[in-house]
């Protein structure tokens, strides 16, 4: 059975990641111990809410450390929502806030794409778009997840972009995996049967 | 494109069961909640809405425990109202597997509640919840207890309200329509339709799926209970009739 650490830093819906995990059949460790998640092979960084406070509890927590550690020791790392925004350089979330910095990109306001079909927050289920031969992830063009979230993050690096939804004229990134890092705007752990298997197939093909 | 609204399953709960009543009152036991939920998240439900409709009275919420057994098996977001009255019980809810609350009466009360909540755990999570009931004059006025008491707020200005205070979404009830599976209120709709920035879950009235469709274009998510609790229709059948495919309209 494999073991799955979720990183719990104060800013984060761990009760819906844990339960999913668990009907997954994972082992699940809740930890805020930097030393148990460099121990870990795999990680997962929940998280809702602002940016910048997110930040500041990783990096008075120690996690900031931990999971560059965690990283060089060629753990798999999973972000979800605010835990997948906060993976890159920054986020024009209430002006500049810095990021882990681990991918490569900019976290920035919907308002940029703005259009008349969708609301900010852009809250509901939309379909995804699979890049053409994307080997990861199990799912399909068309498959319906959940999203609530006012910015998305753009990744320098399209090849490492595992999912894209239309929102208004705009194609935004919706999901990236670059074999070792995985994040998702969305959210798998509450996005039904199809929000399960997306979770078990980045786990399993590590 | 027109986005399809989410369809999302209210059950109102008394004591240990799911309740129905006609204009939020009167209500009568149609079946428990763990039972009724496990089956509108298999038919296909978007979402799903616990409301206390006795906690206001009591100053406490009592759905934790549903919520959390709730949250073990079912992976779609959920939003409980009913009682909440400050942070902390916005924590306890969230952090027993509830995604989002729905606040009135302390809002009402106190609508830095709202502010405050959004800012610490971000908007996402926070749902200004409105019970709306006409007056003579032919506005509208929240109400709050569950649709006994007056606040002497006008609708249309506390949905602007809303956005201001940061809440992520605003749950509009009619209290006329409520229970009575008649249609929804389409004058009000028509009222708050570009007043509000912010998603719109519309609730009350609906008794078939032409009255779904008589709101559609005005909200972002309708609400339903009564139709579903007894069983005239299932989540699956409202979207195929509606057509609703990858939530866009064919």
């Amino acid at each position: 059975m494999k073991e799955v650490v979720i990183i719990n830093y104060g800013s984060g819906n761990i009760f819906s990641i844990n339960s999913a995990l668990k009907k997954l059949n994972y082992k699940v460790i809740i930890s805020n111990n930097p030393e148990e998640i460099i121990k870990a092979n795999i990680a997962i960084l929940p998280g809702v809410g602002a940016y910048k406070h997110a930040m500041k509890q990783l990096i008075k927590m120690n996690l900031d450390e931990a999971l560059s550690i965690f990283l060089k020791k060629g753990g798999l790392l999973i972000g979800i929502c605010l835990g997948y925004q906060v993976l890159f350089e920054e986020s024009e979330e209430f002006g500049n806030t810095h990021g882990l910095s681990i991918l490569k990109g900019k976290v920035v306001s919907l308002n940029k794409f703005k259009n008349d079909t969708f609301k900010i927050p852009n809250i509901g289920w939309r379909p995804l778009i699979k890049p053409n031969g994307f080997p990861f992830l199990n799912y399909k063009t068309g498959s319906m997840v959940y999203f609530v979230h006012s910015f998305v993050p753009i990744s320098s690096d399209e090849k490492i972009v595992s999912s894209y939804i239309q929102y208004g004229n705009h194609r935004i990134h919706s999901s990236i995996d670059n074999g070792q890092v995985v994040g998702f705007q969305f959210h798998p752990e509450k996005s039904g049967n199809i929000g399960l298997n997306i979770i078990n197939s980045a786990i399993k093909n590590f | 494109m027109i986005l399809a609204p989410r369809i999302i399953a209210r059950l109102d709960i008394k004591g240990e069961n799911v309740v129905k009543g006609i204009n939020l009152e009167g209500v009568r036991p149609v079946g428990k909640p763990d039972i009724l939920a496990k089956k509108y998240y298999t038919q296909g439900v978007d979402e799903i809405i616990y409301m206390d409709v006795v906690a206001s009275l009591y100053e406490r919420n009592s759905l934790v425990k549903y919520i959390k057994e709730a949250a073990k098996n079912i992976f779609v977001p959920l939003t409980v109202g009913g009682g909440i009255r400050n942070l902390d019980d916005i924590k306890e809810v969230l952090n027993n597997g509830a995604d989002k609350v729905a606040i009135n009466t302390a809002a009402i009360k106190n609508p830095g509640l709202i502010k405050q909540a959004s800012e610490m755990i971000g908007s996402q999570s926070i749902i200004l919840s409105i019970e709306a009931k006409k007056q003579k004059d032919n506005s509208w006025e929240a109400y709050f207890n569950n649709g006994r008491e007056k606040s002497g707020i006008n609708v249309i200005d506390w949905i602007e309200e809303a956005e201001k205070l940061g809440a992520g979404e605003v749950l509009l009830t009619s209290v006329d329509n409520e229970g009575l599976k008649r249609g929804m209120d389409i004058k009000l709709l028509d009222c708050i339709k570009n007043k509000v920035k912010i998603p719109v879950i519309f609730c009350g009235g609906v008794g078939n799926v032409q009255h779904i469709k008589e709101a559609i274009k005005g909200v972002d998510a309708i609400a339903i209970a009564s139709i579903l609790h007894y069983e005239k229709i299932t989540v699956n059948e409202i979207k195929n009739i509606l057509k609703i495919k990858n939530h866009e309209f064919c």
